[in-house]
C-alpha cells in the first residue's frame, strides 16, 4: 500500500500536544524569571499558534476511507 | 405422474429434462466416478452426528465415522491434517460434531466418504469443559496476562476490521466512528459455524500485510456454541501474538470467550469498540483548547508583570509585538479556531488598550521632568545597588541629558 499524501496524516496530533505542553513549561519557568525572556517568549507563543493551528486543522471533521481487502486469487495465463 | 409433475414442476421441468445417460456412448468406471464426484462437489453441506470411531495414521489426516443418533445411519468422514489441526478438537467417540464439506467417492475403492473441510463441536456441555481446560492451560502460560497486553496507540488513524459483511456489527461499527479520517481496511469472515475459525484466521492474515495502528474483532451476542470460534486455540494465540494490538468485541452472556481475553481490549459491544477508538481523538480537541488557554494567559502574565519597567514605552513596543505577531497569525486561520482560544485573544487585544493607558500614565519623559533619573549599566536599567560594584561606571540619565558616574560607596536601604 502507497503511503498517503494527505497533509492531515502528516500532523501527529500527540507530538504537537506534547510540544504544546512544553512550551506552556517553559512560559511558566518565564513567568516565575526575574527578567522574562521576551523575544524568546514571542517565538515560543508564535510556534504555539502553528502547531495549534495545524491540530485544529487535523481534528476538522474528515470523512473516514473504507477498503475491504480481499485474498488474492492467483491466475494463470 | 400427477405428483411428480407438481413437485418438478410439469411441463417446464421436462423440457429442461437432460438426455438419459443410457442413450449416450457407455462411461468407463473412471469417468463415471469423475462425474459422480464432480456432482458431489456440489452438494457441499453441514452434517451433524456423533463421532464412532476415529483414526489417526501418520499423514495427520483423520478418519472417522458419524452416526445419526436418531435412526443409526452411518457416514464415513474424512478431514485432512491443516484443517483438523486449525478446529483444535481431539475427535474421538462419544463427541457430537457438525462438519462442513461434501461427499466423495474414492475411486479405487468405490466407497464414498465425508470429506470435512471444517469441523466444530455441539453441545454446550462438552464445549463449556473444553473451554474451561483451555482456559486454564493458556493462563498458565500467561497468554491472558495484562503485562502482555499491549496500548491501543492514541489517535490511531489505520484501522483494520474483521467481522462478517454481512451482520448488522459492520454497520455498528462504521456508524459510530467518529470523522476523524480514518482509514478502515475491512476483512470480511465468517464468525459463526465450522468455517468461521478458518476464515477468521485468513483475515488475521490478510490483515496482517497491511500498515494498522489497531485491529477489531467483532461479531455480535450468541450462545457458547455460536461463540465458540473464538475459544479456539490458534486464533486465541493468533490474537496474542499479532504485530498490532487488538480489540476484541464479542457479544457474550457468561464466559468471556477466550480470543477476547487474549486481546488487548475487550469492550463489551462493537459500538463500544468504536468509541474506544474515537476517544483520544475527541480528547485531543479538548487537550488543544486547553493548551491554548494555557499558553495565552501565561504569556499575558508575563507581559502584564512587566507593567512595572522603568521603561514602559519598551514595554509597549514588546507587548505590541507580541500580540500583534499573534494576532496577525491568527487572521489566517480566524474561522478555523475554537470560541475559547477567541474569548483569548479578545482579551490579549484588551490588554493592549490597557497597556497604552498605563504608558501614557507612566511616561518616562514626564517622570524624568519631575526629576526622577533612571540609572544604567551596560545599557541595562539598574533596580538594585546590588547591580553594581564599588568602582563601577554607569550612567545616569536625566530631563536634558546623561551623567557618567562611578559608585564611590554603596548603602542598601530598607527592601
Amino acid at each position: 500500500m502507497k503511503p498517503s499524501n494527505n497533509k492531515k496524516e502528516n500532523v501527529h496530533l500527540g507530538e504537537n500536544l506534547k510540544k504544546l505542553g512544553k512550551i506552556a513549561e517553559w512560559l511558566e519557568a518565564q513567568e516565575q524569571s526575574d527578567e522574562p525572556d521576551f523575544d524568546e517568549g514571542l517565538a515560543k507563543v508564535r510556534e504555539a499558534v502553528e502547531l495549534i493551528k495545524q491540530s485544529r486543522a487535523r481534528l476538522t471533521e474528515v470523512e473516514n476511507e473504507f477498503e475491504e481487502i480481499r485474498k488474492e486469487i492467483a491466475t494463470s495465463h | 405422474m400427477r405428483k411428480q409433475e407438481l413437485l418438478f414442476g410439469g411441463e417446464e421441468r421436462k423440457a429442461e429434462k437432460k438426455e438419459p445417460l443410457e442413450a449416450a456412448k457407455p462411461l468407463s468406471v473412471s469417468a463415471f466416478i469423475a462425474l459422480v464426484n464432480e456432482r458431489l462437489r456440489e452438494l457441499e453441506a453441514q452434517i451433524t452426528g456423533e463421532v464412532t470411531k476415529a483414526s489417526f495414521p501418520p499423514s495427520g489426516h483423520v478418519y472417522f465415522s458419524l452416526k445419526d443418533e436418531h435412526d443409526g445411519s452411518v457416514i464415513d468422514c474424512v478431514i485432512w491434517r491443516s484443517p483438523y489441526e486449525a478446529a483444535g478438537i481431539k475427535l474421538e467417540a462419544g463427541l457430537r460434531i457438525v462438519a462442513l464439506g461434501h461427499a466423495d467417492v474414492y475411486p479405487p475403492t468405490g466407497r464414498l466418504a465425508f470429506k470435512a473441510r471444517a469441523i466444530e463441536l455441539t453441545g454446550e456441555g462438552i464445549l463449556k469443559k473444553r473451554y474451561e481446560e483451555l482456559k486454564r492451560k493458556l493462563a498458565a502460560e500467561g497468554v491472558f496476562d495484562e503485562a502482555r497486553k499491549r496500548t491501543v496507540p492514541d489517535y490511531p488513524e489505520r484501522i483494520g476490521i474483521i467481522t462478517s459483511r454481512n451482520g448488522a456489527v459492520i454497520h455498528d461499527l462504521l456508524n459510530n466512528f467518529g470523522p476523524f479520517g480514518f482509514k478502515v481496511l475491512f476483512a470480511d469472515a465468517r464468525v459463526e459455524g465450522p468455517e468461521a475459525v478458518g476464515s477468521i484466521m485468513e483475515a488475521f492474515k490478510l490483515l496482517s500485510r497491511q500498515t494498522l495502528d489497531v485491529v477489531i474483532v467483532a461479531r455480535g451476542g450468541g450462545s457458547m456454541e455460536a461463540l465458540q470460534a473464538f475459544d479456539n486455540e490458534k486464533l486465541v494465540r493468533a490474537i496474542s501474538d499479532f504485530p498490532v494490538p487488538v480489540i476484541a468485541a464479542i457479544g457474550h452472556h457468561e464466559d468471556v470467550p477466550l480470543a477476547a481475553l487474549a486481546a488487548d481490549a475487550h469492550p463489551s459491544t462493537p459500538t463500544a469498540a468504536a468509541q474506544f477508538v474515537n476517544r483520544s481523538w475527541q480528547e485531543a480537541s479538548f487537550r488543544v483548547a486547553h493548551e491554548s488557554e494555557r499558553i495565552f494567559r501565561i504569556y499575558r502574565n508575563i507581559v502584564a508583570g512587566a507593567r512595572g519597567a522603568l521603561d514602559p514605552a519598551a514595554y509597549l513596543r514588546s507587548a505590541q509585538r507580541i500580540y500583534g505577531g499573534v494576532l496577525s497569525s491568527i487572521d489566517a486561520w480566524a474561522v478555523e479556531i475554537p470560541e475559547l482560544f477567541k474569548r483569548v485573544m479578545a482579551r490579549a487585544e484588551a490588554k493592549i488598550d490597557v497597556i497604552q493607558r498605563v504608558v501614557a500614565a507612566n511616561d518616562p519623559a514626564r517622570n524624568l521632568r519631575l526629576g526622577y533619573s533612571i540609572a544604567r549599566r551596560d545599557g541595562k536599567v539598574l533596580k538594585s545597588v546590588r547591580g553594581v560594584r564599588t568602582g563601577d561606571h554607569f550612567d545616569l540619565q536625566l530631563k536634558d541629558g546623561i551623567i557618567e558616574a562611578r559608585a564611590e560607596r554603596k548603602k542598601q536601604v530598607g527592601e
